[in-house]
């Protein structure tokens, strides 16, 4: 019966993620971006140019924002310097968000239509930028070169192009004065400049002095660094996923959904926990009935073990199917995902080199814009699976062995907030056994506990560990066949991801229980969660 | 990118160890001394165990089992045995006409036919017992070495409270090789 009611909890939540991954499977709309001119800079020097005359002062880009960065032409400088002040100057375009800047792979895709050269600078002219740019589907290109114009004297170029418009948008040249303190400086700066925003003045000379020679010790101390291989972005998803389900899909801008696979493997992983503890209770009890069976020769003792050795091999044989089952169901989930993870690979997008999305998401999968979606009905619910095992226990109990058991709990949004301290719901079902011997139901205390839990983060009170560390205490009350009980605890949460709420905890935990039958129980636990939670 | 790996690595751990199916239990239910391994139809009575190697001059014991008898509360359980090779040195209850205190005894043994006669002792609420279980004990000495065999006879009846006989299925013997 307890079995039955898991499944059908089991069946709902699959129902429900896959519901809500139909909802948030849509890929948002871009919203409308305006850019507006770059601000002057005193320090660089703006060549004028015959195309000068089609610049504008203020150009709408409703019609896209997609923009795509031919290799910068290195002039007296290596390729390798040139490919990374290029890569550089992307990430920046990228991270300030006025543009969706297409990745490199694609961008290199230009190889693929023009094979005959990779010479971008060659493609000055605007017939050929525009040309490249519709081959690409971007609504703007940016071409540029680096040149090494004199000793520790770097020269670096570029125009940029709106291919919608078929015109010459900006053009921009900026001098840099040696490569160890401001080429890196300068192609940020660039990339203020050629997305309209005024420069920062944190972009000074030392300030990127340091962060050069930070940049540099970093990669001394990198000594397991995966070479560089340009992955196109389709497999990276795919591979992500096929590790971590989810992983994918979070890669390619749909966290929710790869929250919702991430989620759902957890949950099968619990059930997977519970049902294999309950196979080994069997698996003890058959193990020694038979055992009996075989040593014994007292008929009445071996007609009374008969109907014992039948129904624990069925027990064992319905626990494994059950096994089997939710590891098929997680395999097939896990297939899915992967799948999953490579039609939604960002083919067309032009966000997120970065694992679980950037710094400046505008949070338009959030469900942010009018009306209410599943999401934001969901916001603040969480799902963990855990692990645990008791180590101490009282009298009560001294007779009996620990297991390791297992277990899923819910976080609810349910709570309220006093001054710097926070409290939420929570709901869990965990297993706990205990036996005297192999498992037999016979010697066995065992049971669901079912825990009604009010959780306290004190996190913002002991600031200890910084924002991705979540402490909390909790206390609850807990119901189980064995009786009725309360359970105490800590937890200390470390967030996986900064932008994605995956969350692996460590919590330790007192239990007490009275049972009419095995007295005052009492028993400490430790374990270890790990779940997502919905923002 | 060595950080997500890390990350990985703790997630992969995580889900790794809840990927399994057990073995699955395999058993052969052939214990010889299994009642349904006897090849009786119940209600039945058998001895047990079924054969006996023994030396001359020793002494074992036999027990006289039901097996699933209905509500019984009495019987005459009539033992055949081979007066020249084994001797009937004595003969006590067990416990299937056990209700709150030993069933009553009687015995007679005359050339080579041992009558046992076993009454429970009824309580006021239960008055008869049943299922698979020893009725009574019976102890031989071997005299002279030789093969023989334990069989019930035609006398032997079991009855109800209401001194209803109970029909019996099947009777089973037992074997005594005597060296």
């Amino acid at each position: 019966m307890r079995q039955h009611k898991l499944t059908k909890i089991l069946v709902h939540g699959i129902i429900a993620v896959l519901a809500s991954s139909q909802i948030v499977a849509t890929p948002p709309k871009n919203r409308p971006k305006t850019y507006k001119k770059k601000k002057s800079d005193p320090e660089e020097t703006v060549q004028e140019n015959s195309d000068r005359s089609q610049t504008t002062s203020a150009v709408s880009i409703e019609t896209g924002n997609r923009l795509a960065i031919f290799e910068f032409e290195g002039k007296e400088i290596s390729v390798p310097l040139t490919a990374r002040m290029t890569e550089e100057f992307r990430n920046t375009v990228r991270r300030l968000n006025i543009f969706e800047v297409q990745d490199r792979g694609l961008t290199q895709r230009i190889n693929i239509f023009r094979p005959e050269t990779d010479d971008y600078w060659d493609c000055w002219n605007k017939d050929c930028a525009v040309e490249r740019g519709k081959l690409l589907g971007v609504n703007y290109v940016i071409a540029g070169t680096i040149e090494d114009s004199d000793e520790n004297q770097y020269l670096i170029k570029g125009r940029l192009y709106s291919v919608d418009l078929e015109s010459l948008m900006n053009d921009f040249s900026f001098n840099s004065t040696g490569i160890t303190d401001s080429l890196l400086l300068g192609m940020k700066k660039l990339a203020y400049d050629v997305s309209g925003l005024p420069i920062p003045d944190t972009l000074s000379i030392g300030a990127d002095t340091t962060k050069i020679v930070d940049l540099a010790v970093e990669k001394d101390k990198s000594r397991f660094r995966l070479p560089d291989i340009d992955i196109p972005d389709k497999i990276k998803s795919l591979l992500l996923s096929t590790v971590v389900p989810g992983t994918g899909q979070m890669y390619s801008k749909r966290k929710y959904v790869g929250m919702g696979f991430l989620a759902t493997e957890i949950t099968l992983a619990g059930f997977a926990f519970i049902w294999q503890s309950d196979y080994k209770q069997s698996w003890g009890g058959f193990q020694n009935t038979y055992n009996s069976y075989q040593n014994l020769t007292d008929p009445k003792e071996l007609l009374e073990l008969r109907p014992d050795i039948i129904r624990y091999a069925r027990e064992t044989k319905r626990y494994n199917n059950l096994m089997r089952n939710v590891r098929n169901l997680g395999l097939g989930i896990w297939v899915v995902n992967m799948i999953h993870a490579y039609i939604v690979g960002p083919e067309e997008l032009y966000e997120g080199n970065i694992l679980f999305g950037t710094e400046y998401d505008d949070g338009s999968q959030s469900g942010s814009g009018p009306g209410m979606t599943a999401w934001d009905l969901a916001s603040g619910f969480g799902v963990r699976g855990m692990m645990l095992r008791p180590f101490v226990k009282n009298t009560a109990l001294e007779d009996y062995r620990n297991h390791t058991s297992g277990g899923f709990k819910i976080k609810t949004p349910v709570g309220f907030t006093l001054g710097p301290i926070r409290t939420f719901l929570q709901y869990e079902i965990s297993n706990y056994t205990f036996d005297q011997k192999n498992y037999d139901n016979e010697n066995v205390i065992s049971g669901f506990n079912r825990a009604t839990i009010m959780n306290i983060d004190y996190s913002n009170l002991l600031r200890i560990g910084g924002e991705s560390v979540e402490k909390s205490i909790f206390f609850g009350l807990t119901r189980s066949g064995d009786g009725n009980g309360i359970m105490t605890g800590m937890d200390i949460g470390f967030k996986i991801d900064a932008e994605v709420p995956l969350y692996i905890s460590f919590f330790g935990r007192t239990n007490s229980m009275k049972s009419p039958v095995h007295g005052d129980m009492f028993w400490v636990t430790a374990g270890a969660n790990l779940g997502v939670d919905i923002p | 990118m060595s950080i997500y790996r890390n990350r990985i690595g703790i997630i992969l751990v995580a889900l790794a160890v809840c990927w399994f199916a057990c073995e699955e239990a395999d058993y052969q239910l052939d214990n010889l001394s299994d009642p349904l391994n006897l090849g009786l139809t119940p209600p039945a009575i058998f001895f047990h165990p079924s054969s006996f190697n023994i030396d001359v001059n020793d002494t074992f014991s036999v027990k006289l089992y039901s097996y699933d008898l209905p509500d019984v509360a009495g019987a005459h359980l009539q033992v055949l045995y081979d007066r020249g090779s084994l001797q009937v040195d004595s003969v006590i209850t067990d416990t299937l006409f056990r209700i709150e205190a030993d069933p009553l005894l009687f015995m007679d043994d005359a050339e080579g036919v041992l009558d046992v006669f076993l009454f429970a002792m009824p309580t006021q609420t239960v008055e008869n017992v049943s299922g698979t279980d020893a009725m009574a004990r019976i102890f031989f000495n071997v005299i002279s070495p030789g093969i023989s065999e334990l069989v019930y006879g035609d006398s032997t009846r079991i009855v109800n409270a209401q001194n209803i006989p109970v029909q019996i299925e099947s009777y089973g013997k037992a074997v005594v090789d005597a060296q």
